[in-house]
């Protein structure tokens, strides 16, 4: 026998306000570096940018917070939706938006935009997570330990199993996880050193 | 048998998450000003209240406009007689003509669900003919 199906469980916009108005510094900073990450290759997008365009989408219902969730979770989910849409559109314009173009760079008379940064040549077969990883490892490159690090993690491998693969004490562990988390927010186009 | 290729950054992300999760407040906030954070965070919050909030105020718009193009239906109620002489008549029509045939064999409720899909095509029409 078939199973009815529930009708869609979603929370309520005043319990989503009641959560996210709830949230201490350490959990906007923990959404703040999760939506670095999920910027990197988002053209004209910061993290504030993604991470509030989220907030707008689940305020208005257009992505679904299901009960029963941890809202960080919540938070990936709905960002990794956004953000790789926008980077598809990015893909899909006829101009490459990865170009930074600043007229106020240019020198001479002339105003000539001056193009900042790399074309990105991607074949269009490559897969968007693939490149979102190789932007990762560029911005490590290096660093054997935050290499090592995001392989592990790459793998599905945290906490206590990655220190025991690694061969790392708790110590050298949550420094290099702390140096790997900076090193992801200059993912964010706007931190950019 | 095939091979789903693996998603390196779903599964990093996932990662980077339960990490997150785990680290105590004091490691994620460490050299950053708490109350800027929250500030900052805050910020975010109400101004994605208010877009939220314009985005619904036009859903809403869109579907009220959207009803008031679509004919009424609901001043439909006619006996019982009125409908079946509407069909008649109405067999005559050469755009009902197939719909109204059989018309003595249909019951009453099958006379007036008949007649209010004719008035509702029929209002269609009116207005895709204006």
């Amino acid at each position: 026998m078939c199973a009815a199906s529930k009708p869609e469980e979603r929370l309520t916009r005043a319990k989503i306000e009641s959560i996210l108005t709830s949230f201490t510094p350490a959990d906007w900073q923990r959404a703040i570096s999760m939506a670095a990450h999920f910027c990197g290759g988002v053209t004209g997008w910061k993290a504030e940018d993604l991470l509030q365009e989220t907030l707008t989408k689940l305020l208005a219902g257009e992505r679904i917070w299901r009960p029963g969730l941890h809202p960080l979770v919540v938070l990936k989910t709905a960002m990794y939706g956004i953000a790789f849409n926008a980077r598809r559109h990015n893909k899909r314009s006829p101009v490459d938006e990865n170009v930074v173009l600043d007229p106020f760079e240019a020198e001479g008379e002339e105003n000539t935009p001056v193009a900042r940064g790399k074309v990105t040549v991607t074949p269009e077969d490559v897969a968007l997570g693939k490149e979102q990883m190789t932007q990762l490892y560029a911005v490590i490159a290096g660093n054997e330990d935050l290499e090592l690090l995001v392989m592990a993690w790459a793998d599905g491998i945290r906490g206590a199993d990655a220190r025991e693969m690694l061969g790392w004490d708790a110590k050298k562990y949550d420094a290099a996880r702390n140096r790997l988390l900076r090193q992801l927010a200059k993912l964010d186009p706007e931190r950019r050193s | 048998m095939m091979i789903t290729p693996k998603n390196e950054f779903k599964t990093f992300i996932d990662t980077l998450v339960d990490e997150l999760i785990e680290m105590s407040d004091q490691q994620v906030l460490e050299g950053l000003n708490p109350a800027a954070v929250q500030a900052e965070g805050l910020r975010l919050l109400n101004v994605a209240k208010a877009e939220a909030g314009r985005s619904r105020l036009a859903a809403a718009k869109a579907g009220y406009a959207a009803s008031k193009k679509r004919p009424a239906l609901a001043a439909v109620e006619v006996s019982v007689e009125e409908a079946r002489r509407f069909l008649a008549e109405a067999r005559n029509d050469e755009r009902f003509t197939l719909a109204a045939r059989n018309l003595g064999e249909l019951s009453d409720d099958e006379v007036l669900d008949l007649y209010r899909k004719l008035k509702a095509l029929q209002s269609s029409q009116d207005g895709v003919e204006k």
